[in-house]
């Protein structure tokens, strides 16, 4: 636990030393914050709400949580020193849920400092906290899958732009595979698969917990999906210790 | 130290040496990889029909409330419930695939206060078929069940579809329907009105005053449509007091509408009703509109004032309407026959529908806070409305303003409206009206609640005589047979120890034009709920489409862009700069 920790807290500090993680600061809050301000026409639809902002960020993080996750493997393996930091004194599941918490605090901490936006909502009208506080909750927890799945295609590959597409691929089919017409379009050739496909989509579960409900299979969900991949990460790291 | 599941497959030992420890590492993370995706699919199940949430929304939208908790606790026989879902044919996007499990999450909540009173079965009526045979569609009819429609696109072409989604009530030996449900927002309401329904042994009654000859509920008169809408939760009927009777007693609420000249009889008997407990909510007119719609066209208006006969019985009770008509621009709608006006620049020509001051949608900031059958609407639409004022009550009640109009209103009195032209300036220059008449930003008292001690209007006076019948023109008069011993004084009741009423001073906010105004509607309905039996069905209906409207001056509104945009991109640039600087500096 205590090697986990130091880990994360390394790794964490270490996005801050390059302008990186500014620059994939400032960047996600300008797509979210212009998106909701003027591609979802707040001040037009007049209601003091977050809703559009949070429905935003399933297909926001496609792009972005990939840059975060592709490093985390990808660029040991390039740089070489994969090798040594797996023969350090401490279990690969210390080094790989360190390095998972550092990218989640860090996407979570890029998430929060959207806060003051709901501040001003909360000045213009009189907001509802509840879907904001499940807002959060759900941006953080779906952050975390992405990166999960991010850091397992990671795990496969040295090659950083490939480590993006990948999980960025794998992000966008979570994603679709919710959507009314890929549903529409499964229910003609298999309907079988549609409530499969609807179960396994972070949409509807991050919609539910974003409206202001948490929900057990909600949670179970996110948490399903991100033990899943981080397993899955772990069997690629141990078979290439084995190898 | 081996670890994990394939240290399990790796540490057995292997006689035949010829697979290599790498092909058997990748073995057995294989199967350690499908075990897991088992293991998960597993947990998935299991939070599926695992039940737990955890409602933040502030007035606990996805919570039942107290009222539908109280009401299932209330049950005395065994209720039955049948959700008819056909999984199928449902229109396949994502709100509808999770509308089976939410319409069931919800029935299980009412289950668990039920008392063990309450059964539901989740029943696809089509056997998992794709279409609606005749026979299915005939038996449901007959069941009530009816189809709902929706449009799905099949090759890019719109193509219509139909599924079955909604909900039987069996108890005792009554039902209920609720059809075509596609989300669970209006749920509990329809759900827990539908059960107090079966379970109530009396529907609130309201009753429907008229003076007018016009107005009423027969073919042209213009308040049937709320009477249609009052009779989804109540009992509904005309009171007719022209035969000089009293309210009935089984009335709960009495609605007084539009009252012109209310003869002294009626005006009595309707002070008794509310001095035995019945509860009045009065809709009053300043002036005829039918003459004031010409009015608001520029043509010459004629108003005729519209005397109610009740002023100085509602001054007695503690308010008062003055005659007069509130303009609002902070939030006016169109006219009925929006007036256009054209400006050219060069070879454009701009059409602009000019706003009507008069129609007043009202905003949820203006409404009474303390009051939850109101707190909780938005968007109440009066057209032609006066003000009201508190009065000197003869007893000891006191006024509570509902529904004000915003500091961006003003108030015409009815002498200016005859001798002046006010409607056309209001329209042509309503900021120069507002600075003229209402530079302080004065609000006014749209609807008001009267509550406490009421004294009969009639404690001292005499009490009208009941009207004689006359006979009709031309007929010889009967020779007046003797006058029988007059009947025994009647006694007025003086005071209500603890009523309310509400007054509104606009009847066309419940008139067929602006009444079918979900909030309008609303606002109805709550009213009869919270007069009639304080607070209950209100309570959950008051959680349904909540509006939360931004106030915001339009010239503000790019530095509002401006600040949720661009400051947290500019606090960390700024950071960023400043901690490269300060480590070159410290190198």
């Amino acid at each position: 636990m205590r090697n986990m920790m130091v880990i994360a807290r390394r790794e964490f500090m270490a996005y801050f030393n390059s302008p990186i993680a500014y620059v994939f600061m400032v960047v996600f809050l300008l797509l979210s914050s212009l998106n909701f301000v003027l591609a979802e026409h707040f001040f037009l639809v007049n209601q003091a709400t977050m809703r559009p902002f949070f429905e935003s960020l399933p297909w926001i993080f496609i792009v972005l949580v990939p840059a975060v996750a592709m490093r985390l493997w990808s660029e040991e393996k390039k740089s070489g020193t994969l090798e040594l930091l797996l023969t350090l004194p401490m279990r690969h599941v210390e080094i790989m849920i360190g390095k998972f918490l550092a990218a989640w605090a860090f996407v979570a901490l890029t998430v929060l400092l959207t806060l003051p936006m709901v501040f001003f909502v909360s000045m213009m009208g009189e907001l509802d906290w509840g879907p904001v506080i499940g807002g959060y909750v759900a941006a953080i927890l779906m952050g975390g899958a992405y990166l999960a799945i991010g850091m397992f295609v990671s795990a496969l590959t040295k090659n950083q732009i490939l480590s993006y597409v990948g999980a960025a691929v794998v992000c966008l089919c979570f994603v679709v595979m919710g959507q009314g017409n890929v549903l529409h379009s499964m229910n003609d050739m298999l309907p079988q698969a549609v409530h499969v496909f609807t179960s396994a989509s972070f949409v509807p579960h991050f919609e539910n917990i974003s409206r202001g409900v948490i929900d057990t299979k909600d949670l179970v969900h996110f948490a399903s999906v991100i033990l899943l991949f981080l397993g899955l990460n772990y069997l690629v790291l141990d078979t290439r210790r084995h190898a | 130290m081996r670890e994990g599941l394939p240290a399990l497959f790796t540490s057995v030992p292997m006689k035949q040496q010829s697979v290599s420890p790498a092909s058997l590492a990748r073995l057995s993370a294989l199967i350690a990889g499908v075990l897991l995706c088992a293991i998960v699919v597993m947990l998935n199940l299991v939070g599926m029909n695992a039940y737990g949430r955890l409602d933040l929304t502030q007035d606990r939208v996805f919570t039942l409330s107290d009222v539908s908790k109280k009401t299932m606790g209330g049950l005395k026989d065994v209720l039955q419930v049948k959700y008819y879902i056909s999984r199928g044919i449902l229109p396949p996007v994502s709100e509808y695939e999770v509308l089976e499990q939410e319409v069931a999450d919800r029935l299980a909540e009412y289950q668990a206060f039920s008392s063990g009173k309450m059964r539901f079965e989740v029943i696809d009526p089509l056997d998992g078929r794709r279409d609606i045979s005749r026979e299915v569609r005939d038996r449901l009819e007959v069941e009530g069940v009816l189809a709902s429609s929706d449009m799905v696109k099949k090759a890019d072409q719109p193509f219509p579809i139909e599924f079955y989604s909604a909900v039987k009530l069996y108890y005792a030996d009554k039902t209920e329907v609720i059809n075509d449900i596609r989300n669970v927002t209006n749920f509990e309401y329809d759900f827990t009105r539908a059960v107090r329904r079966m379970t109530l042994t009396k529907l609130p009654t309201v009753g429907l005053y008229f003076t007018s000859p016009q107005a009423g509920l027969q073919q042209g008169g213009n308040y049937a449509g709320v009477s249609e809408l009052l009779r989804k939760d109540c009992l509904v009927r005309t009171v007719d007091l022209g035969k000089d009777t009293p309210v009935p007693g089984d009335i709960d609420v009495l609605f007084v509408v539009a009252p012109e000249a209310v003869p002294d009889r009626h005006k009595y008997e309707i002070d008794q009703f509310i001095m035995r407990g019945g509860k009045v909510a009065f809709f009053l007119d300043c002036f005829n509109p039918a003459h004031m719609q010409q009015g608001a066209w520029g043509q010459q208006a004629v108003f005729m004032r519209v005397e109610s006969n009740l002023d100085d019985m509602l001054a007695s009770y503690g308010i008062r309407a003055v005659p007069s008509v509130i303009f609002d621009i902070d939030k006016c709608g169109v006219g009925r026959r929006p007036k256009r006006v054209a400006t050219r620049i060069g070879f454009v020509e701009k059409m602009e529908i000019v706003r009507y001051p008069a129609l007043i949608r009202t905003r949820k900031q203006n409404y009474e806070k303390g009051l939850s059958f109101i707190n909780q609407l938005d968007d109440i639409a009066v057209r032609h409305a006066m003000y009201l004022e508190a009065a000197q009550s003869a007893g000891a009640a006191t006024v509570t303003p509902l529904v004000r109009s915003s500091n961006r209103s003003w108030v015409i009195l009815f002498e200016a409206l005859i001798t002046e032209k006010p409607f056309e300036d209001s329209m042509e220059n309503p900021e120069k009206c507002i600075d003229e008449n209402n530079s302080k930003g004065s609000q006014f008292m749209l609807a008001g609640l009267v509550e406490g001690k009421l004294r009969s209007f009639y404690a001292d006076k005499d009490v009208p005589e009941p009207a004689k019948e006359e006979p009709p023109q031309g007929m010889e008069q009967p020779q007046k047979p003797p006058e029988p011993p007059r009947p025994k004084p009647e006694t007025v009741k003086e005071t209500a120890q603890s009523n309310r009423i509400v007054v509104i001073g606009d009847s066309d906010c419940i008139s067929d034009d602006i009444v079918f105004h979900p909030p309008n509607a609303q606002f109805c309905a709550n009213l009869v709920d919270w007069l009639s039996s304080g607070e209950d069905l209100s309570k959950i209906r008051s959680k349904l489409g909540r509006s939360r409207p931004l106030s915001v001056r339009p010239e503000m509104k790019i530095w509002w862009q401006l600040g949720m945009v661009g400051l947290m991109p500019f606090v960390i640039v700024a950071i960023g700069v400043g901690r490269s600087i300060m480590r070159r500096g410290g190198k």
